[in-house]
């Protein structure tokens, strides 16, 4: 599926007295290829989370389009949207996402949950993607940063998605644990799924098959990264 | 793994949490059911009351009011007794306006006899009644018979069971419904069980009546006064043309305790009426801290997929839990406290107390049940449109 952004703009009113109004994103242009790694580098506050969260749905731009196919998903309504998340994009959060009162098979299982769907051998088959198998009961606070950022690499796919957006999922993990986690999005964007990795880490580039890189809420070309909307 | 099951596993996970607010569930639940018991049984108490007294007109010896407390004798069952001139009866019957007139007799058990406490026995005329009989018939169709009594619904004695009064077997052939007055501990018989129970006790050397014969006395007289006449005019009658008698108009009885009544079902009104606000204040004030403790968790469930209309569910679902098992707590820490103990505040408030039936009953915990749920719905509903409304993008990036 061919994932194009049009003039999309993000502003927003910083809280406190001054109110100020800040351009989080400026007429950025982009378009995303199945089958292909996308790493998004940026210095913090750049606006490339506010990019990810546009193009995933979670986040309504001020101004501008996304369209999955001929889709403008910011057409759609929240429940109509949100199944159109759950069933093509999966999105692995800044930081811990695990929800601490669900195992770690149930934290996987839970996405498919919202659709009804029954992907007990799926999770089973992630988990020892991840090398979580022996885990799969645990609770995330019996979880490693690492074991945590990997169980949402497989909490993200179990619905099989056609996107995969990542935001920082190399953030304060070690060599082995970074490596581990980006071979799985590699791997898993190779399967025929569009990755999307936002990340200051930059030897992410060694993993992408384009590199793009925002500054000051601009997209700027770098290695494939096609602006231009075809 | 169920999306369904992810409040319950919520409230599971914050055991203190969930029971701290279960708790104020179930607290809201017991002054919402048991407040709307206790009221519908002092009311219930004070139409039992008025339905048992049946009479206009209650006639008692002049010296009667001065011996014991009238009112509680003939409201409450007090043990206690007082006799008059038989031939009063025939005198109330030719005072203009008085439509019915029919004897009762008071006697009280010997101590220790035949129960644990001294019990009143109330005789009533067969033919004449119109006060007790109609209750009666409610539980015993037949005609009582020599010695057959009927006993209230607290004594112990149970139908077919004998009873010793001053030596006399009585046999019980029906027990009364409860009235929710010290009534239910008394006996009830016929004026001539009552007089051979008299002379059974002056032969025992403890009599009650010193100089006259059991058969020249009543203790009292019911009427009913005639349509279209005013009540309290032939009261006034009766004490003017016939010495030695005081004739009490039984609302005027009730009057004290209807409006001790209604102050009581003031007061518990105005506590169900606190505790209900309180509870919501409490329950509004949790549901908002935690959303806002909670803002990370519900963005990630929004990143997962949750829409904000399941976002606001989940909410709701945690609401609805903590209130159902706050409503089953409540409900049955009313049923075991109010119910059982309805006797004990019959007797600490020394009003008619008559527990509402099981059908009301139910409809008073449908209803505690209802509100509960409802304040619980509102309390959180707000929190739950914080939630589903948060910008899932900043509460992402405020966590890290």
């Amino acid at each position: 599926m061919l994932i194009r952004a049009e003039k999309l703009g993000k502003s927003y009113t910083k809280k406190g007295r001054s109110g100020r109004i800040v351009r989080a994103l400026q007429e950025t242009d982009i378009s995303l290829e199945s089958g292909k790694l996308t790493v998004i580098f940026g210095r913090s506050g750049s606006g490339k989370t506010t990019l990810v969260n546009i193009l995933s749905g979670l986040v309504r731009p001020t101004e501008g389009s996304v369209f999955y196919g001929d889709k403008n998903i910011f057409s759609m309504n929240d429940g109509e949207l949100s199944r159109f998340r759950i069933k093509n994009i999966g999105y692995i959060p800044q930081g811990q996402s695990a929800l601490s009162v669900l195992t770690v098979v149930e934290n996987v299982l839970l996405p498919a949950s919202l659709i009804g769907k029954d992907s007990a051998a799926e999770a089973e088959r992630l988990l020892e993607i991840v090398g979580l198998t022996e885990l799969r009961n645990a609770y995330p606070n019996e979880l490693s940063g690492g074991e945590l950022r990997r169980l949402a690499v497989a909490r993200a796919l179990i619905n099989k998605p056609a996107v995969i957006f990542a935001d920082e999922p190399t953030n304060d993990l070690d060599d082995e644990n970074t490596r581990l986690v980006l071979d799985l999005l590699k791997k898993t964007a190779a399967g025929g799924a569009a990755v999307v990795v936002v990340t200051h880490e930059q030897s992410a580039a060694a993993f992408a098959d384009v590199i793009c890189r925002m500054d000051g809420g601009v997209l700027t070309e770098e290695k494939g990264c096609k602006r231009d909307i075809a | 793994m169920s999306r369904k099951t992810l409040p319950l596993k919520n409230l599971l996970h914050k055991p203190l949490r969930t029971a701290a607010l279960v708790l104020i569930a179930a607290f809201m639940t017991a002054a919402l059911f048991g407040g709307s018991v206790a009221a519908a049984s002092l009311q219930n108490g004070l139409e039992s009351l008025e339905k048992r007294l049946g009479a206009d007109i209650i006639v008692v010896p002049e010296e009667a009011e001065a011996k014991v407390e009238l009112e509680n004798i003939l409201l409450q069952g007090t043990p206690g007794y007082f006799y008059m001139d038989k031939s009063v009866q025939e005198k109330l019957a030719a005072v203009e306006g008085v439509e019915l007139t029919s004897p009762q007799y008071f006697l009280v058990s010997a101590n220790a006899e035949c129960c644990s406490v001294q019990v009143q026995i109330m005789g009533f005329d067969e033919d004449t009644d119109f006060t007790i009989k109609p209750w009666l018939k409610e539980t015993y169709s037949g005609t009582l018979g020599e010695n057959e009594i009927i006993v209230g619904s607290s004594l112990s004695t149970q139908v077919g069971h004998t009873l010793k009064l001053y030596g006399v077997e009585c046999k019980a052939v029906g027990k009364l419904d409860a009235t929710g007055t010290g009534l239910d501990t008394a006996i009830y018989t016929t004026n001539d069980t009552v007089r051979t129970l008299i002379r059974a006790s002056q032969e025992k050397g403890i009599g009650v009546l010193a100089k006259q014969s059991p058969d020249d006395v009543i203790s009292s007289v019911y009427i009913k006064v005639k349509d279209g006449y005013d009540i309290a005019e032939v009261a006034g009658n009766i004490n003017l043309s016939i010495d030695g008698v005081e004739a009490v108009r039984t609302r005027s009885m009730i009057t004290g305790t209807a409006d001790r009544l209604s102050a009581i079902s003031g007061g518990i009104n105005a506590a169900r009426l606190a505790v209900w606000v309180l509870a919501a204040v409490i329950m509004t004030a949790a549901f908002s801290v935690l959303a806002g403790v909670r803002r990370r968790e519900f963005a990630i469930l929004r990143t997962i997929g949750f829409s904000r209309r399941q976002l606001g569910a989940e909410v709701l679902s945690e609401s609805g839990m903590i209130c159902a098992a706050g409503i089953a707590a409540g409900l049955l820490l009313t049923s075991l406290t109010v119910f059982p103990f309805g006797r004990l505040i019959e007797q600490r408030t020394g009003l008619p107390y008559l527990s509402p039936g099981l059908l009301s009953s139910s409809k008073f915990a449908l209803l505690a049940a209802a509100a509960v749920l409802i304040t619980g719905a509102l309390s959180s509903a707000y929190s739950a449109y914080r939630l589903s409304r948060a910008d899932t993008g900043n509460i992402l990036r405020e966590g890290d």
